[in-house]
């Protein structure tokens, strides 16, 4: 008997309206929500609205396997702010139940060859829980550099928490 | 004989709409272009739109020298985000001509005060160029300190310029104490 193992298949998609009801899943994780600035019992028509009608110059991609969404990644870039032009700002967040799995890699590097390659970008700039190691070592691997430490930024869990304020420049072209 | 230096006062009120082309003047100057992230040649007419939509969460404070307003700055919450409710930024412009005169340290006290004592913010939050050397001191001086350097942050003058990111806690205000 052959048994053969199924080729997990990710594919990196752009995020659409109807992918509202996936969201609201993937932010019902309580690791998704610690990692983030959600906050918990997200709201089906929060997401809808978010999707049907989003911020001039901003990017969803969706990191899907099979029909599932995995994994999310918003990339905002400043259109109207010809002095910010060159930089955008990104967050993500991995369904608590494929976290660990490169999920997040993935997001990440169709992120920085959207960024560099066609969307004309030098700086992308994030904020992470400055005990979020497993994020910080994910934007580091993609060339993020910690900038500053927020304090008190956020609250979480009952606290106030720091974040880190981190960026990668565009790598210098190599000859 | 006594060399006097006469302190100005400013009257602080809230920004209206009917202000937009004060504010549009104070654009119009190449300092304050220089140290935000506004570009040169305004629109009146962008700026009468602007002032006419107030921005929610926000509150846009006037300074003003008798009947001309002179300064401007304003306080940007973040509704729609329940765990940054303590936070605020802050964002301010003086007009050219009136930089250095103190209108900047009556805004940021008249900031500050609604901050700690009506709006209850414990974050106060800014970015300033690293070379706007009176600015950083101004922030200093109500307790800003720096939480990092962001790295070519904006494009001003032909090339890419680092801000500080710079924070104000207060401690005292009940959210932050267990």
């Amino acid at each position: 008997m052959e048994t053969s193992s199924e080729e997990i298949k990710l594919i990196i998609r752009r995020a659409e309206p109807d992918d509202y009801e996936s969201l609201t899943r993937l932010f019902t994780g309580p690791r998704v929500i610690w990692g983030t600035l959600q906050v918990p019992y997200p709201s089906a028509e929060f997401w809808r609205k978010r999707l049907a009608d989003p911020t001039d110059g901003y990017y969803g991609l969706l990191a899907c396997i099979g029909n599932e969404v995995v994994g999310e990644l918003g990339l905002l870039t400043f259109p109207k702010a010809p002095r910010r032009r060159h930089a955008a700002s990104l967050f993500m967040a991995v369904r608590d139940d494929w976290q660990g799995q490169g999920i997040g890699s993935a997001l990440m590097q169709a992120t920085v060859d959207l960024a560099d390659k066609w969307l004309n970008l030098m700086r992308l700039e994030l904020e992470v829980y400055t005990d979020n190691e497993p994020a910080i070592r994910l934007y580091k691997k993609f060339g993020f550099e910690v900038e500053g430490t927020l304090r008190c930024f956020a609250y979480r869990d009952g606290q106030y928490v720091d974040v880190y304020s981190m960026a990668r420049m565009k790598p210098a072209a190599s000859s | 004989m006594d060399a006097a230096t006469e302190k100005m006062s400013f009257l602080i009120r809230r920004l209206e709409p009917d202000d937009y082309q004060a504010v549009y003047r104070i654009f119009s100057g190449p300092r304050a272009v220089w140290g935000t992230l506004q570009v040169p040649y305004p629109s009146a007419d962008a700026w009468h739109k602007r002032l006419a939509q107030p921005r929610e969460g926000s509150t846009y404070l006037a300074a003003c020298a008798g009947i001309e307003l002179v300064g401007q700055l304003g306080i940007d919450t973040f509704p729609g985000h329940p765990r940054r409710q303590h936070a605020a930024e802050i964002g301010m412009a003086v007009m050219d001509e009136w930089q250095g005169k103190g209108v900047g340290t009556a805004l940021m006290q008249a900031a500050v005060d609604l901050a700690d004592k009506w709006l209850n913010l414990s974050r106060l939050e800014l970015q300033v160029y690293t070379d706007n050397e009176p600015a950083v001191r101004l922030y200093k001086k109500f307790g800003f300190v720096i939480e990092g350097t962001l790295r070519s942050f904006a494009f001003r003058d032909g090339q890419y310029v680092d801000a500080y990111t710079m924070a104000r806690i207060n401690e005292n205000i009940g959210m932050l104490q267990p």
